[in-house]
């Protein structure tokens, strides 16, 4: 435990990414124990509009739903979004990436083509496009694959990236000539050098998730009944919340916002660290 | 070929080194990267710095450009003519460098900015140490230094990625010599390079150096290019200065058992198929031994090497050695001799 | 005779580029027999650019000839069935030039030894496997305590280059293919090296193509030797006899310009001609023409065969035609007497 503390002296973005989520976290375990989630969070639980107070911690909106409790189920809602569509995009896009690199021949050319004419086409609408015409049965697992269907090129180029400069690195050869083949290679060889990297790669994957959720719910194309932050950013704009002065609504969510992003970023750059030529020689 | 012989009054030296050493405060300790290191140099002369990795030749090499950066510090006096490098304040260093000593340092041809023109990068040299040039001086200079380690003038105009390996290297020759210094270091100048194509850089480097008298400090781990190339010669070994004297004495009768052990251990022409490799490994600069450094690995260790560090030696002829040995009757040589006649007759 | 490798009139060619693409002939008609009753050392000798890294390549198996053919036991490369070339990877091993980057940083130096026991069947238990690395590593000076569950960034380059050829001594194979064994190690750990390598050979019977640059240890530890230069064979035979006797110019230019270490063998009697582009890896004349102080127009129209200009030594040169001529794929009779 020392040394872990030692080593986040070393590389304080670590830490302060460390120390958002564990706030985070604690937020929401005293937003579990005060309130009724499946109520509290939904609308007609509380007097409308009130603003922040003892009973009423963040103050309530306009559909009288009580923003802690809404902070608490949308902070859980929309990081389980990110983490699945960012999950689902690496996990694709490992796979991809290896085999194009490790491969090369017409499946990278495949595989690399498919990625760079894809990569040209706007996400943004592509999803909007996909989000309006599933309306009806929007929910929070449909909108993670939709997100994920679109996140998995970037990755995809990456890891290739990473596994051709690694490819030609002589250990690999040596590999071989111990008798392992290809599977086991990719696996065993070339896959745990990868981890660092492909940890940092999924806190990108993640935050990229959260982003695209967050666009699609404030146009209002996503899961309309259930309290993610994004929706609470739209119910906001829907309501003008500001013009009547209810700041605190608008206040809730950008924060919880900010300190996920924040928290993200910091652990982004703690893992580049990480992953970053701390097994170069030094001779 | 080698330089014109020494008269018999020796010139003054153009450089001096006294007491040089070099400490890098670690958070595992301090680490003494050089140990007392003290030589002189003549004008136009060659030596060569001999060492495997760790050392410490190319540390000082650093050192004597006053190249070294925290947490390393340097101690000791390096004078190049009558300027004393190591009481140079800032502004006096970075004039005096290149135009009193310059360095080809280790790996110069990868170094080379690959995104601009030769021209501009010998222009760079020219235009931070000596400012007061003009533009038609330094375009001039660029010619003339071009043309002195043969290579095309119309090379300026050229990419480094455009240029062999062999001519980049003349590229860092050429930037190292811009200046006129009186002494070149040359860390390692031909390590990557083919075997033809560095006796090509070497000849550049020996006539450019007959041609305007500048001392040479060849530094590198190749005992044939040194065999070749310089008139004297001297072996570092975790730090220390072991053995340094004229080229043919130490092939010929070396008084140190490393440089011994080290020559002996090439491949000539002569002995084929047999291996003489030191054995043990180089000691870690955290670790050191009590006494003589080199003791663990020494075949002729004696029980005072363990206790007191060899004091330095002299053997005539600006010849020293750091061993024992050197107090003892007969000395390294009868020790080999010894050697040699117990294998015939075992 | 019973051949283990056999390269027949192989030429490895390299095309880049898309719109004018710009072919490379990496290697050129050449022609091995590596022999199975009579194992020896053969130093492949060149610069960089001479096909010597290709020709260790396709040795090992890892490209495959653009022309001609590659045999093992007889039997062509290209159709091996797989217990086949499982007894291939067996038979046929390597050393690496970096002993840093032939290790993967995420395990222990003890992955490059266990893998190739757990994989080739070399021990039946854990205790039995230890004991066999012991004493590998025993057998090239190392001491397995200090060496065993250590990081690759812990141990010195002579220490890893040590265990390559060590995990090379475990798996004894019949060929091991060493690119520049030594270069990127210290001049005093050569030796200790080369000593293992030459152990292995003498002491388990294992032939050893040694590829390098260096001519000095290529003299110190091979028997025969083959000259290389721009993917052609310029000379090869008996070592004594071609570094002390050279035939062809290229060769002895490279000799001539060898920084022995002895005063009195002085570098430089043979003058070095400016290459002036005019044979490409692709020209049909002698490559080495463009450089060469003694060329003839006939050099430049057509490359010149093998010519024994001795017992045990050829030359691709015009100068020696007096001599009775070779075909390329009877290089092996000049290097082993049958």
């Amino acid at each position: 435990m020392s040394s872990f503390i030692r080593y986040l002296r070393r590389n304080p973005s670590l830490g302060i990414g460390i120390l958002m989520f564990t706030l985070l976290f604690a937020f929401c375990v005293v937003g579990y124990l005060r309130y009724d989630i499946s109520k509290a969070a939904y609308p007609l639980s509380a007097p409308a509009n009130r603003p922040p107070s003892l009973q009423y911690p963040l103050g309530t909106d306009s559909q009288g739903r009580e923003l802690y409790a809404v902070m608490t189920a949308g902070t859980i809602l929309t990081l389980r979004i990110g983490f699945t569509a960012g999950l689902i995009g690496l996990i694709i896009g490992t796979v991809l990436g290896f085999v194009a690199a490790y491969f090369r021949g017409w499946i990278d050319v495949l595989i690399k083509s498919l990625v760079d004419i894809l990569l040209t086409i706007p996400g943004l609408l592509i999803l909007v496009i996909i989000a309006s015409a599933t309306r009806q049965s929007m929910n929070i697992n449909l909108l993670a694959l939709i997100i994920a269907s679109l996140a998995w090129m970037g990755p995809t180029r990456n890891i290739r990236a990473q596994v051709l400069s690694l490819r030609e690195r002589p250990f690999l050869q040596a590999a071989r000539l111990s008798g392992m083949n290809s599977v086991e290679i990719i696996f065993f060889e070339l896959m745990p050098n990868l981890l660092p990297y492909l940890a940092a790669s999924l806190v990108g994957s993640v935050t990229g998730g959260i982003f695209a959720s967050l666009g699609l719910e404030a146009l209002g194309l996503g899961a309309m009944r259930e309290p993610t932050l994004g929706m609470t950013i739209y119910w906001v704009i829907y309501y003008s919340a500001l013009l009547k002065g209810m700041w605190w609504w608008a206040l809730a969510p950008v924060t919880v916002i900010v300190v996920i992003f924040v928290g993200l970023f910091s652990i982004g750059t703690g893992l580049d660290e990480l992953a970053n030529p701390r097994t170069r020689r030094i001779v | 070929m080698t330089s014109a012989p020494s008269t018999q009054t020796k010139p003054l030296p153009i450089l001096r080194v006294a007491d040089l050493c070099v400490d890098y405060f670690t958070d595992a300790g301090r680490l003494r990267a050089c140990d007392q290191v003290s030589f002189e140099l003549g004008p136009g002369q060659r030596l060569g710095l001999v060492g495997e990795s760790g050392s410490g030749k190319s540390t000082m090499a650093l050192a004597l450009m006053r190249l070294i950066k925290p947490p390393g510090k340097v101690s000791g006096r390096v004078f190049v003519g009558d300027a004393e490098l190591t009481a140079m304040d800032d502004k006096a260093i970075r004039s005096a460098r290149m135009r009193l000593i310059g360095m080809v340092p280790q790996a110069a041809m990868s170094a080379l900015n690959p995104v601009i023109r030769i021209r501009a990068q010998i222009a760079d040299v020219l235009q931070v140490h000596e400012p007061s040039m003009t533009d038609a001086d330094v375009r001039a200079r660029i010619s003339e230094v071009l043309e002195a380690v043969e290579l095309r003038p119309d090379v300026a105009s050229l990419y480094p990625h455009e240029l062999s390996g062999g001519m980049k290297q003349r590229v860092c020759i050429a930037i190292a010599v811009a200046l006129k210094p009186k002494v070149i270091i040359a860390d390692e100048p031909t390590s990557a390079l083919d075997v033809i194509v560095q006796r090509q850089v070497m000849d550049t480097i020996g006539r450019l150096q007959r041609e305007m008298n500048i001392a040479v400090i060849l530094i590198g781990h190749d005992m044939g290019l040194m065999a070749q190339f310089v008139d004297r010669l001297s072996v570092m070994y975790a730090g220390k200065l072991a053995e340094i004297g004229p080229t043919g004495n130490l092939f010929a009768a070396p008084n140190h058992p490393y440089t011994h052990m080290l020559i002996s251990s090439l491949p000539t022409l002569r002995k084929k198929g047999v291996f003489r490799g030191i054995p043990g490994i180089t000691p870690s600069l955290l670790g050191l031994p009590s006494g003589c450094y080199f003791r663990m690995r020494c075949p002729y260790a004696m029980p005072i090497c363990s206790e007191v560090a060899p004091p330095q030696v002299s053997h005539g002829q600006d010849h020293h050695s750091s061993c024992h040995l050197a107090n003892v009757d007969g000395g390294l040589t009868s020790r080999i001799a010894a050697e040699a006649t117990s294998n015939r007759d075992g | 005779m019973s051949a283990l490798l056999e390269l027949r009139n192989v030429s490895k060619v390299y095309k880049s580029g898309f719109f004018s693409p710009k072919v490379t002939n990496a290697l050129d008609d050449f022609s091995l027999v590596i022999d199975q009753a009579k194992p020896t050392i053969t130093a492949v000798v060149g610069e960089s650019g001479s096909g010597k890294s290709t020709l260790g390549s396709l040795m090992m198996g890892f490209i495959k000839p653009t022309v001609g053919d590659v045999f093992y036991k007889g039997r062509n490369m290209k159709s091996l069935t797989g217990p086949e070339r499982w007894q291939f990877r067996q038979d046929v091993q390597a050393i690496f030039q970096d002993p840093f980057a032939a290790y993967n940083p995420f395990y222990t130096v003890d992955h490059v030894l266990t893998v190739p026991i757990r994989k080739f069947g070399l021990a039946s238990n854990r205790e039995e496997a230890r004991e066999k690395m012991g004493d590998a590593l025993r057998r090239v000076g190392l001491r397995p305590e200090e060496i065993l569950g250590r990081y690759p960034h812990q141990l010195s380059g002579g220490q890893r280059q040590r265990i390559i050829v060590a995990r090379a001594m475990l798996l004894k194979p019949k060929l091991i293919v060493a690119d520049e064994p030594v270069s990127m190690v210290d001049a005093s750990l050569r030796a200790t090296i080369l000593e293992s390598i030459y152990t292995l050979h003498k002491e388990m019977g294992v032939s050893v193509l040694y590829i390098t640059h260096d001519m000095t240890t290529a003299y110190h530890v091979s028997n025969e030797i083959i000259v290389l230069y721009k993917g052609s064979v310029m000379e090869g035979g008996e070592v004594a006899s071609v570094v002390k006797t050279p035939h062809h110019p290229y060769t002895r230019l490279l000799i001539d310009s060898i920084p022995w270490p002895d005063v009195s063998l002085q570098w430089g009697r043979e003058p070095i001609i400016k290459d002036d582009g005019s044979s490409p890896t692709t020209s049909r004349g002698c490559k080495f023409a463009s450089r060469c102080p003694h060329v003839m127009a006939k050099c430049r129209d057509a490359g010149p065969p093998l010519f024994a200009v001795g017992t045990q030594q050829a030359s691709a040169c015009y100068l020696g035609e007096t001599s009775p001529a070779l075909q390329r794929s009877e290089l092996h009779k000049v290097l082993t007497p049958t």
